[in-house]
């Protein structure tokens, strides 16, 4: 908390829910820093975010940044960062606030962030690093905006947003672009008005953005209804773990069980579908479908590369809610399904634990520490190899007018951009990679 | 496109082998398509441009509006600077690309008045004056040799601020880097 991080994922952002400045930039951003050179960024603008109120049943955090997103549209958070304050702040967990400051990306947002909070604090102690949140407990006043700025916001920052928790309705947003919310209630009608195929073909839970204890119990919370009132799942359902802890944690608590036995899938700890790496089951299809999912990214082919797939994002209890129903027109607030016995039933609200009671755990968590002093570390790399090469140190300046200069090419007008600039396809690192796609 | 380049991009020499392969000729409307002034033939981009290098002559490369964009990869500006083009001089730069071409000593122009793209022909040769007061927000000079014997003067503004252009001194940020960490040491 307090602190400021780069990462070469536009999804850096995330660490907001940890009240970081965190900002996502390119490789060669990232390899400067990392030599000690300093990152420059225009002063952004500030955007406020006052949250009233407290979220109840249906309502998750995803639904904050879904109406955000709804209001601010996917440029409106251009050039600035987004802080987040409140009652409605404050009472949330830190994983969701983590989901929100995720999805600022989706905004345009350079970074999304909160204060720092006893959220914080329980999620750090909870996560093993119980010396940080003491050493941020702490300090706690001066990791969080002064009382008079959150008391009188206008005055402070360029825009602010006032939002009541306690009636925010859950959301879906789409399809092909994050920023087109619609409150459940409204979905059938806007399905019909709009042709926006009802049938949902499948469900999917998980990623970076909605992964925590938090979504998954919630969400689990739904599944253990399907057996207990003799629903069955309507469609296809998956889930994602966002890395091998909270896998391994989920696991151990009964809750995959609990997904395996109503039919759904457990994929690998990985982006998988949220990038479009499963084997979508009728992603060649030509005509419309509809998936729902609690990602943060739904422009056209991203989850499964087809364009007549039509793709919602929700919180990951809606998306549940959403695949055992198997249609949009349903509004789990206030409709009944019909179960095995011919009764309609209604699930009851989502609830869950905002940690693991019995605590995170892990056998292997797949992390490699680098070397404490990395100074006897040599790289070698072979002279015949054609895929790496050691950089040479450029020529310094001659200290003289460049004379005699050829002209090599003038390109004309865009776009001059060639394969490389198009693909960027040039760094080692795969978060690099990575940082084109997310 | 993406495929055959994937494997080189840990290898700079190799990847340079598509340097602005994609970027039009002015002057053919072609793709990888340029005149080497030297010996008055056409050959690919990068394949011109080893040439020259092989030949100790430096090069600019001439771009127009918004050259650089949907570029944040570093090989971007990497490739030209490690084959020897000097300067790139456009109508206007993305960012990021502009950033990246700074940190790796090259010299990224803009056309103080974007009519004067039109002045540049294809049997340029061309020299940039005022480097030895090149500070920030102070437009250098562009003398254009034409190869009918005439020569005209064009200025060119640029955005560098102090530190970037120690950038530019030193050959790239990375060398400053080096010579202070081996300072430190
Ligand atoms: S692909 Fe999806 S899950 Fe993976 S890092 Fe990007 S946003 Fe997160």
């Amino acid at each position: 908390p307090g602190g400021m991080m780069i990462g070469t994922d536009s999804h850096t952002v995330n660490a907001g829910g940890l009240g970081m400045i965190a900002i996502g930039v390119g490789g060669a951003d990232a390899c400067d820093v990392m030599a000690g050179l300093a990152w420059e960024l225009k002063m952004p603008k500030l955007i406020g975010v006052k949250l009233t109120g407290k979220l109840s049943g249906w309502a998750a955090p995803k639904d904050v940044i879904l109406k955000v997103a709804g209001i601010l549209t996917v440029k409106g958070g251009t050039g600035a960062v987004v802080e987040y304050f409140g009652e409605g702040a404050t009472s949330m967990s830190c994983t969701g606030k983590g989901t929100i400051c995720n999805m600022g990306a989706e905004i345009g947002a350079t970074t999304s962030t909160f204060g720092y909070d006893e959220s914080m604090s329980r999620y750090l102690k909870a996560t093993g690093r119980e010396d940080i949140a003491v050493a941020a407990d702490a300090i706690a006043a001066h990791l969080t905006g002064d009382a008079e700025v959150y008391a009188n916001p206008e005055a402070y920052f360029d825009q602010v947003i006032e939002l009541d928790l306690n009636t925010l309705e859950p959301h879906l947003n789409g399809p092909f672009t994050p920023d087109l919310a619609t409150p459940i209630s409204q979905m059938k009608a806007a399905a019909a008005a709009n042709g926006w195929p009802t049938k949902i073909e499948v469900g999917l839970i998980g990623s970076c953005t909605n992964s925590s204890y938090e979504d998954i119990s919630r969400a689990v919370s739904l599944a253990q209804q399907v057996t207990d009132k003799g629903l069955t799942l309507k469609a296809e359902f998956n889930i994602n773990p966002g890395s091998e802890q909270i896998r391994y944690t989920i696991e151990r608590d009964g809750f995959l069980g609990v997904f395996d036995k109503i039919g759904a899938n457990v994929f690998a700890n990985a982006c998988g579908p949220c990038i479009g790496m499963w084997a979508r089951v009728g992603a060649e299809k030509a005509e419309k479908n509809t998936i729902v999912h609690s990602f943060n990214r739904n422009f056209a082919k991203r989850a499964d590369g087809n364009p007549n797939t039509y793709a919602f994002v929700g919180s990951p209890e809606l998306v549940t809610a959403m695949a055992i129903a198997g249609s949009l027109d349903f509004n789990p607030l206030t409709d009944t399904l019909t179960n095995d016995k011919g009764e309609q039933v209604k699930l009851d609200p989502p609830s869950g634990h905002e940690l693991p009671p019995k605590g995170f755990a892990v056998e292997d968590a797949g992390y490699q520490q680098p070397a404490e002093d990395g100074s006897g570390i040599q790289v070698m790399v072979s002279p015949d190899s054609k895929r790496l090469q050691l950089l040479d140190p450029f020529a310094a300046w001659e200290g003289v007018d460049l004379k005699g200069l050829k002209l090599l090419i003038k390109a004309n007008a865009p776009p001059i951009i060639s394969a490389w600039q198009v693909h960027g396809l040039n760094s080692v690192v795969i978060s690099i990679i990575l940082a084109i796609i997310c | 496109m993406a495929g055959p380049w994937l494997k080189f991009r840990g290898h700079l020499d190799n990847i340079s082998n598509n340097m602005l392969i994609g970027a039009i000729n002015f002057y053919n409307e072609k793709t990888d398509l340029v005149k080497n002034q030297l010996t008055g033939e056409y050959g690919t981009v990068p394949n011109t441009q080893r040439a020259y290098k092989a030949a100790g002559i430096g090069t600019l490369v001439v771009g127009d509006e918004n050259y650089g964009e949907g570029s944040s990869r570093e090989h971007a500006a990497m490739e030209p600077r490690h084959l020897g083009v000097r300067a790139v001089l456009v109508k206007s730069f993305a960012r990021i690309h502009e950033t990246n071409l700074k940190k790796q000593g090259m010299l990224g122009l803009t056309f103080a008045n974007k009519e004067d793209y039109d002045k540049i022909l294809e049997d340029d040769t061309i020299d940039i004056v005022g480097l030895s007061n090149f500070a920030p927000n102070q437009p250098l000079e562009l003398v254009l040799h034409h190869a009918k014997g005439t020569s005209e003067t064009i200025q060119v503004n640029h955005t560098y601020n102090q530190q970037q252009i120690e950038w530019f001194k030193a050959g790239g940020a990375l060398n400053i880097i080096r010579k202070e960490f081996e300072e430190r040491q």
